[in-house]
């Protein structure tokens, strides 16, 4: 029941190595986390068992890239800089049993007795509080085998119990030792018609509120629109989670392929930062990822930088469901994964400033800014994803986001009116004015989008 | 464990349980995942592989005392659980029929926004940006007075005829000018529509649903200012004309 979330430190670029770390929470994040150490393990030729791949002298990536997500014991064994929490064990006890039992030190895995029963105030007041020191404590001691930690990574969700109440309060935690690092997210933000619990717009108002201010840049990824291109893009007819999050690590793979292969251009992820959030309080980049195929479409499509590039721009390939034409950019990253030169990808972004509304907010003037990395994708054995040559990964901050914001407090709204099962947080010693002044704090957001997007000056629609 | 699809009125989730659940920590589960409470619940489980039902509530079901295991999860490793809300009063019923799309109410009025410290109207205040900045804002005033002075003389008139487009940061385009007034949008000043020979454009005549122009192929249309435009005289035109033409012949040669 409840979230996951994993940290992850991935770091290792610049003159010093900086390294960042992955931390999961919740059953959600716990899951994506298995997805993409499995998913990264296969890109830099890492076994199951934390060994190299037969015939490797090294792992692939380079030296430094690699060692951003990978720590060398020294016993030739690569372990993931990476910690999964949950408030519940079977999760967490799968990955302890499962095809990558060796890859983790059992340190790494981290979980309490009981569950969040998907209670933002338990996963941040009662039972998380019981577990946090412990997190912290081995985070700690984690950041400290990087030789320059870079920042956080955080995948949870934020729906769910542990994911929403205990991922908030460990990275407000964070945020006050570690102030100056990175703290990245991502974050499975709830469907607009499934909901994974019936309260799950508490929980998402409530820590969207706590973390607002500690986290630089979420990501986020809203499962329904997963779900729809799993069923139309690869052909699934009735997704699993097993399916949604593989094709969430592939995203998360992505954008953090710079960091992990040496040899990249643009590579930079402060340099991102500082481009797609140009205030703190809007940091929620819409991704969009492409090309989404089915191993059977695969052959029948060229693929061209040009045509993936286009691709991002379509509403069928965003990671949440919201509508870009309406809105207006902040910034734009395109990464760009595989066979892709400069040429092509200026050429393609030119087109696609002619031909497509990208409405800029004037006053904020950025243009595209982009990165590639030179190695292609790759896709685990079982999953419906083709092997392509290339592909592409869009950052991009626009107010048409603030649509999901919209929504989910609208749901709260309704609930919150009536009273909705206020009693179950009340009840673990939650004050009832923390759902006003996050539910404030929320609609102050939706006015800084508006704002945000007030007084544009367009050339040409 | 077993894996349990979870559905109701309001929700659609999978969990993975342990297999040795009583009753009532099984119905505990699930109202903190559907809200439906304990004493209203009924229940359907069905096996995934086969669709199979194997326990309802509905039917008595075989239990006496709800501490007793929930022996349906044992043996199996998928199963969907469908739960219903007896209570047609319950909250979890009342949310589930509620109307969506209910205006939202204002939670924070204009002035308790503009007393928020952090806040992107304090920012953009600061730094003068977007019409905090005056400068910028009287420069684009008198421009706008500008393009429309330049509409009105000289392009309402010459609606139809050829004209080179050139916007900021793009290639000049050849289009003929189709429509100069407002827009159907929330931008101030007179604009013009323009159509061109190939498919350079954003749109197909049509804004916001509206109509100004054609409509003409898709990607064939754009809206620009004024100050973008400008006619080409009638020598001009014809060159332009022919250098249109040449370029489809030699498209019909490839």
């Amino acid at each position: 029941m409840g979230s996951d979330f994993c940290v992850f430190f991935f770091g290792g670029l610049l003159e010093l190595l900086l390294f960042f770390f992955f931390t999961t929470v919740g059953q959600a994040g716990c899951q994506i986390g298995n997805a993409c150490w499995e998913l990264y393990s296969l890109e830099h030729g890492i076994k199951e068992d934390g060994h190299l791949e037969d015939g490797l002298s090294k792992p692939k990536g380079g030296e430094e890239g690699f060692s951003t997500f990978f720590h060398e014991t020294g016993y030739g064994k690569f372990v993931p800089r990476a910690i999964y929490v949950d408030l519940e064990p079977n999760v967490i006890d799968e990955v302890r049993t499962g095809r990558f039992k060796e890859l983790f030190h059992p340190e790494q895995l981290i979980n309490g007795k009981e569950d969040a029963a998907n209670n933002y105030a338990r996963g941040h007041y009662t039972v998380g509080r019981e577990i946090v020191d412990e997190v912290e404590e081995r985070i700690r001691k984690m950041a400290d085998q990087c030789d320059g930690l870079q920042g956080f990574l955080f995948t949870h969700s934020l729906g769910g119990g542990t994911g929403s109440g205990l991922g908030s309060l460990l990275l407000e935690n964070l945020s006050y030792e570690y102030g100056k690092k990175s703290k990245l997210e991502f974050a499975v933000y709830p469907a607009p018609q499934l909901s994974t619990s019936v309260v799950e717009p508490y929980n998402t108002v409530l820590t969207t509120h706590t973390t607002l201010e500690h986290a630089d840049c979420t990501f986020m990824v809203d499962n329904e629109a997963i779900y729809d291109i799993c069923k139309r893009n690869l052909g699934i007819s009735r997704p699993s989670f097993s399916n949604l999050n593989g094709l969430i690590a592939q995203v998360i793979s992505s954008v953090t392929a710079s960091l992990r292969f040496d040899g990249s251009l643009n590579v930079d992820l402060n340099e991102f930062q500082t481009n797609l959030v140009p205030y703190p309080r809007i940091h929620f980049p819409l991704v969009s990822y492409a090309p989404i195929l089915s191993k059977k479409r695969a052959t029948h499509e060229s693929n061209s930088v040009s045509e993936i590039t286009n691709a991002c721009f379509e509403p069928g390939n965003q990671m949440v469901k919201c509508d870009p034409t309406k809105g207006k950019y902040m910034a734009n990253c395109l990464l760009y994964r595989g066979d892709v030169v400069t040429r092509d990808v200026q050429r393609a972004v030119e087109q696609v400033k002619n031909k497509k509304t990208v409405q800029m907010v004037d006053w904020c003037p950025t243009g595209f800014k982009i990165g590639i990395c030179y190695e292609p994708p790759s896709v685990i054995p079982s999953s419906e994803l083709a092997n392509v040559d290339r592909a592409v990964c869009m950052l991009s901050n626009t107010t048409a986001i603030a649509d999901a914001w919209k929504r989910i407090d609208q749901k709260f709204d309704l609930m919150y009116a009536k009273r909705a099962f206020v009693h179950w947080y009340v009840g673990e010693g939650m004050e009832e004015g923390e759902f006003t002044e996050a539910r404030e704090d929320l609609a102050a957001l939706e006015r800084d989008y508006i704002e945000v997007g007030a007084d544009s000056y367009a050339e040409e629609f | 464990m077993v894996r349990v699809v979870i559905e109701s009125e309001l929700v659609r989730t999978e969990k993975e349980l342990p297999n040795s659940l009583k009753l009532r920590q099984f119905k505990d589960r699930l109202y903190h995942v559907t809200g439906v409470e304990p004493e209203d619940m009924e229940i359907v489980v069905k096996r995934q592989y086969d669709n199979k039902e194997i326990y309802s509530t509905k039917k008595g079901g075989a239990y006496s005392n709800e501490d007793e295991d929930a022996n349906f999860l044992k043996g199996e490793e998928e199963l969907i659980v469908v739960v219903t809300d007896s209570n047609a009063q319950s909250i979890s019923n009342q949310l589930a029929t509620q109307a969506e799309g209910i205006p939202s109410m204002e939670v924070i009025s204009e002035e308790d926004y503009l007393r928020r410290d952090q806040s992107v109207l304090r920012w953009k205040m600061a730094h003068g940006y977007g019409r905090f900045n005056a400068a910028q804002q009287s420069q684009r005033a008198a421009l706008a007075k500008q393009d429309e002075a330049y509409a009105r003389e000289q392009l309402t008139a010459a609606i139809g005829r050829h004209c080179r487009v050139t916007v900021d940061g793009s290639a000049p385009r050849e289009a003929i000018l189709r429509y100069v007034g407002p827009l159907p949008l929330d931008v101030m000043g007179t604009w013009c529509g323009v159509e061109f020979p190939e498919a350079a454009g954003k749109n197909d005549g049509r804004i916001n649903g509206v109509t100004l122009f054609g409509p003409v192929a898709p990607g064939h249309g754009s809206f620009v200012r004024p100050r973008a435009v400008e006619i080409l005289s009638e020598d001009e035109e014809s060159a332009e004309v022919e250098d249109v033409h040449d370029d489809v012949e030699s498209d019909d040669e490839i």
